[in-house]
């Protein structure tokens, strides 16, 4: 908390920016409020009002149907599939796909923090230089690249080989960044005491950096698994979450021109889905609550 | 490096030497090999004939080595053995300067057709439903002039001559018949002529069938009979017809005929505007149902009806093709009548209602014609005379072989059995790497040589079976759409053209000779040049090194030094050239392919690579939504720069000066909340919860407002989203918590305000974070497709680039296309992600 000023601790700022800050958050939870409160009713009671309270009569059943909807489905509309199968198959991608860009990153990043060998910086700069390029831009190859010539469309690895391609580089910059502030001496003791650059990466560094290591992890998790973009062009087969997820919208809402509606099941697939972020926020939030994180960025 | 005193004088590195000596021979003897192979490579030239000749349209190949094309404006090319133009036909001038026929013109020049001996050439020349056969001779001169012609009634779609006389094969609306003429008398017309038709056993009669729209893929006379292949099986007719000896059609008869059907009354009105009529309604609803799906959900009244106007306007324009369906509808039917009521008399029952001919004779032998090919499906067929069988490419991937023996055989006996099919024999060892191309033209084949050239679906490589030995040949990439194929006496060169579906000439056909002496072993040649021309690089490289291992001792330190090092840190190298490939495959290669790519039209079923003269960027910039696109990308893009830095720093910094503590960690922690939604899902919850027909904002002001759906308003409802974006607050209240209390303690000292003091204290020195805001905005807000993509599918006039770019991606398949706007796209964002990269670095030095 900043120090006492005289200024900013008139009666009438105070109530000012307190109210301005509570209405603020109010509007941000809205989405989430209305989520919660429809996930809990029934189609024709949404159609109805969307602030209206559920019923309490029907409550139970309206959740059972509603959760029981989203996940598997089959129970309000015949021809869904819920999103059980998508579930399980992204979380274990976005997770391979995490645990992966760490390894690479933090391999990448001991390299460049402790090594010193031939063409270090123009290696360096190779990786740095894939930057320039916005991520959209390889798409009208890549897609056709990955179909066509190594007919990997449809299949985990050509799911995540362009995730891992890219996602080293944030890897190795996070993990450089970090490597390089931890003091040297502790690394060249550890040589000193004989021990080789496995066991100073698994035993030493490796573990110092665990915090930033686990939020990358995190990181990279959270951005796979919220992924729609790069799911929807390769895996047309065997779909992820999110595309699925915006097909099922289509149909809970009526939207694909089906009468019957399953508004209720939507609201509740859309928490099904919340559910590994609920951990991977409760993690970034114990690094970025206290604002310090991100006092780190530098220009 | 500059020159020491080391280089003048040379080190004394033995190894250095020996490995200059070895690269330079190793050089010399690449090079020779990839010259060698590259040499031995088949070539593809496209022929550069006289200009403005419009499109060709037909080949034959003559027995002395010289070869004829024919053009879409009456002309037809002799050209030499050697490929150079011979003389140039002009047949319109020709025929205009005929005295004996006084036609003014005749149009293009549509087949043009010569057997082996005969001093003819034949060309059928087409002027809109006008058909003509010119039978051309060469003069004392060698000079091509008409020796006679004669008006046709039909299209042609085969010639055929034989001794002395000329059969043709033609349409004459859905229906086929073939004329026989006297070559050396054309003008007396047809001497004889018959219609294709097939007869099946039927209780109590039998029952014939005139074939409808046959595909046909090849015309034959053998011995007696015509033998023709169609799409779904052969037909065999007798040479001169004595089993349908039917009169032929006058000209005329038909248009007579459909003048009366055409204007018989319906009720009040003709028979042709009840028709159209009909036509209209049927058009109305297909387009109107299309507009309802485009528009989406709950169309409101007053939508319909602007939709129905639009629908309306729309069908009124395609008139004249609603007409033209109508006309041909009825005129198939005068035709019918025409054929069917004047055989009627002599040879069968006409039933009316099914449109069949019931025969009055029941002899199956003598009627019989047709041979099945059930759950086959023909689509190339020649006829190789030299072993007296037929050799079919299917639907299938094997070439199927029958002799006419089996042919003739099966035709009699299906007289007795309806359900008999023609047994196909496969030829062994050979399968094709795709279907065979299913538009009639999938089969070319060449007589003399008794090889043949496949075409497939959706490809541009050619498959090329030797008949004669029954074996496979050759896979090679050609080109896509080709019309015709002529192999060269000699049978070292092939000739086609085909049409360019370039889209900067698209609609012109390319005519090409490719040398194929080696194509059989290209698939070995190839590669072999390929590896060789990177040893030669390689040697190069290697041989530069050494060379300067030996002239200079720095650099021989230098390499001696790297060769150390990579010796000593090869784990390093081995991680990280794994990295590396990764990167190049996935990151690099695409990217910079993309570039490539979008000078080409390049989509999954034609993936070519030439280049198109820009037009994917003039499609982007010139297509009915590129307005649309570019402004809204821009309104995108400046209020997301507004809403994501306003809020926020307002937000920040009235947390930054809250007195309770409490209640500020409180707010801090309720707004991670929302955060767990996944993006995707917040983004369908404004769609439907907020901006739904139900949802909060129709609910609290009782209103029923489409949304996403109005033109204009989707756009501010797409930037709405998010509201009040104080989601990013966090980097700047980070920074606002670590500015120094002394700057505001010497402030208070002045008597600064609070408003005064975020404007000129904490801007400014959080001005880095506020920077780095921006570029992130910028490269995120142009990249954007989801919003879009997810609410409004880019109805409404809320299209931007990148989502057009998806579209093309994920709808058209059209990746040329798709990769012009990621071009365009990336030279807008160079600068701001060159920045972000220098950032970075700089970030990583402090």
């Amino acid at each position: 908390m900043k120090k006492a000023l005289k200024s900013s601790d008139k009666l009438h700022v105070q109530i000012i920016i307190t109210v301005w800050v509570t209405v603020c958050v109010i509007f941000c939870l809205i989405p989430l409020f209305i989520t919660f409160l429809n996930a809990f009713k029934s189609s024709s009671e949404i159609e109805y009002s969307i602030f209206a309270l559920p019923k309490w009569s029907t409550l139970g059943s309206n959740i059972k149907l509603n959760f029981k909807e989203a996940w598997s489905g089959g129970v309000l509309l015949t021809n869904t599939s819920g999103i059980s199968a998508y579930f399980a198959r992204t979380i274990f991608l976005a997770l391979l796909g995490g645990a992966l860009d760490c390894m690479i990153g933090a391999v990448l990043g001991y390299i460049f923090t402790y090594k010193e060998f031939h063409f270090k910086e123009g290696i360096f700069m190779t990786f740095i230089a894939v930057m320039m390029l916005p991520a959209i831009m390889g798409m009208p190859i890549l897609v056709p690249f990955m179909k066509n010539t190594l007919g990997l469309a449809d299949t985990y690895i050509g799911y995540l080989l362009p995730n891992i391609a890219g996602g080293q580089v944030g890897a190795l910059f996070l993990f450089r960044t970090f490597f390089g502030q931890q003091p040297k001496s502790i690394y060249e003791s550890a040589q000193i005491e004989g021990a080789n650059d496995l066991q100073i990466l698994m035993r030493l560094t490796g573990p110092l950096a665990f915090p930033i290591i686990l939020y990358k992890f995190v990181g990279t998790f959270g951005s796979l698994y919220n992924d729609y973009l790069w799911p929807s062009l390769i895996m047309t087969e065997n779909q992820l979450l999110m595309p699925q997820m915006l097909q099922l919208q289509v149909s809970y809402s009526g939207d694909s021109g089906l009468s019957v509606t399953a508004k209720g099941a939507m609201y509740a697939m859309y928490i099904l889905s919340s559910i590994p972020l609920i951990f991977t926020s409760a993690i970034s939030m114990k690094f970025f609550s206290s604002g310090d994180f991100a006092a780190g960025i530098k220009l | 490096m500059g020159k020491t005193e080391n280089t003048a004088k040379g080190t004394q590195c033995k190894p250095a030497k020996i490995v200059t000596i070895a690269m330079a021979i190793a050089l010399v003897v690449f090079l020779a090999v990839s010259i060698v192979f590259g040499c031995l490579l088949p070539t593809s030239e496209r022929l550069v004939t006289a200009e403005g000749q419009g499109n060709y349209t037909s080949m034959i190949m003559r027995e002395d080595g010289t070869w004829y094309y024919t053009t879409s404006n009456g002309l037809v090319c002799q050209m030499s053995a050697e490929d150079e133009l011979i003389e140039t036909f002009d047949l319109n001038k020709a025929a205009k300067e005929d005295t004996r026929y006084g036609w003014e013109s005749c149009g293009s020049a549509a087949t043009i057709h010569a057997e082996v001996g005969s001093p003819y050439i034949y060309v059928v020349s087409r002027q809109e439903d006008t058909y003509r056969l010119f039978q051309l001779v060469e003069n004392d001169e060698k000079k091509l002039e008409i020796a006679s012609a004669t008006p046709l009634s039909g299209k042609v779609g085969g010639i055929q001559e034989e001794n002395g006389e000329v059969f043709l094969l033609m349409a004459q609306g859905p229906i086929y018949r073939i004329e026989r003429f006297d070559a050396e008398n054309l003008e007396a017309g047809a001497i004889a002529s018959g219609y294709l038709y097939t007869v099946a056993p039927a209780m109590p009669n039998w029952k014939l069938f005139l074939v409808k729209e046959p595909k046909i893929l090849s015309f034959d006379i053998i011995d007696n009979y015509i033998y023709i292949m169609h799409g779904s099986g052969i037909i065999r007719m007798s040479k001169d017809f004595e089993m349908n000896k039917w009169e032929s059609l006058l000209p005329g008869e038909i248009d007579v005929v459909y003048e009366r059907l055409a204007n018989a009354t319906v009720g009040e009105t003709t028979r042709f505007e009840a028709d159209y009529q009909a036509e209209w309604e049927r058009n109305y609803t297909n387009e109107l149902e299309a507009l309802k799906k485009q528009a989406g959900e709950d169309i409101s009244a007053e939508k319909l009806a602007e939709l129905e106007a639009k629908a309306k306007e729309n069908t009124n324009a395609k008139e004249i093709s609603m007409k033209n369906t109508v006309e041909q509808k009825i005129r198939q039917e005068a035709a019918d009548e025409v054929l069917l009521g004047s055989t009627y008399d002599r040879v069968a029952e006409y039933e009316e209602s099914s449109g069949t001919v019931t025969l009055k004779v029941k002899t199956a032998e003598l009627y019989a014609s047709y041979a099945n090919i059930l759950g086959k499906q023909f689509r190339g067929a020649a006829y190789n005379e030299e072993k007296g069988c037929y050799y079919f490419v299917t639907n299938e991937y094997g070439v199927y072989t029958c002799t006419l023996e089996e042919i003739n055989e099966m035709i009699a006996t299906r007289g007795n059995d309806e359900e008999a099919e023609l047994e196909l024999h496969p030829l062994s060892g050979i399968e094709l790497e795709e279907r065979p191309s299913s538009d009639g033209r999938a089969l070319f084949y060449d007589e003399v040589s008794q090889k043949g050239y496949i075409l497939h679906d959706s490809s541009d490589y050619v498959t090329s079976i030797d008949f004669k030995t029954e074996e496979f040949l050759f896979y090679s990439k050609m080109d896509f759409d080709i019309r015709d194929m002529k192999q060269s006496l000699s049978g070292n060169r092939i000739y086609y053209f085909y049409l360019n579906s370039n889209e900067a000439e698209s609609g012109e056909m390319i005519l090409r000779a490719v040398d194929i002496t080696n194509q059989a072993q290209e698939w070995i040649y190839r590669p072999i040049m390929t590896v060789a021309i990177v040893l030669c690089v390689l040697a190069v490289i290697v041989g530069a090194i050494s060379l300067g291992c030996m002239r200079s001792e720095r650099w021989l330190a230098y390499v001696i030094d790297v060769g150390r090092g990579f010796k000593k840190h090869w784990g390093i190298y081995a991680v990280l050239s794994f990295s590396l490939v990764l990167l190049g495959m996935f990151c690099y290669y695409p990217a910079v392919g993309s570039i490539s790519l979008s000078f080409y039209d390049y989509t999954d079923d034609k993936p070519t690579r030439i280049w198109n003269n820009f037009w994917n960027y003039k499609e982007i910039f010139t297509n009915r939504f590129a307005w649309e696109e570019f402004s809204n990308m821009f309104i995108f893009l400046g209020m997301d720069l507004v809403t994501a830095l306003a809020p926020p720093l307002i937000f920040a910094f009235c947390l930054t000066i809250m007195r309770n503590r409490q209640y500020s960690g409180l707010m801090r922690t309720l707004l991670f909340i929302p955060g767990i939604i996944p993006g995707l899902a917040t983004t369908l919850i404004w769609k439907t919860g907020i901006f739904g027909m139900d949802g909060v904002l129709n609910t609290l002001f009782n209103s029923e407002v489409q949304f996403l759906q109005k033109d204009g308003l989707a756009l501010w409802s797409l930037i709405l989203m998010g509201f009040p974006y104080v989601g990013s607050y966090l980097i700047f209240y980070g920074a606002m918590m670590n500015v120094p209390d002394s700057y505001y303690e010497a402030a208070e000292l002045d008597g600064i305000t609070v408003m005064k003091r975020f404007i000129f204290i904490d801007i400014p020195l959080i001005f880095p974070q506020i920077k780095y805001v921006i570029i992130m905005t910028f490269i995120s807000s142009v990249q954007n497709f989801g919003r879009i993509y997810m609410v409004t599918k880019g109805a409404a006039g809320t299209r931007t680039p990148i989502f057009a770019m998806y579209e093309y991606i994920k709808k058209d398949n059209n990746y040329g296309m798709a990769s012009a706007y990621a071009t365009i796209l990336f030279v807008f964002l160079f600068g701001a992600t060159v920045f972000n990269m220098r950032k970075k670095k700089k970030e990583l030095e402090v």
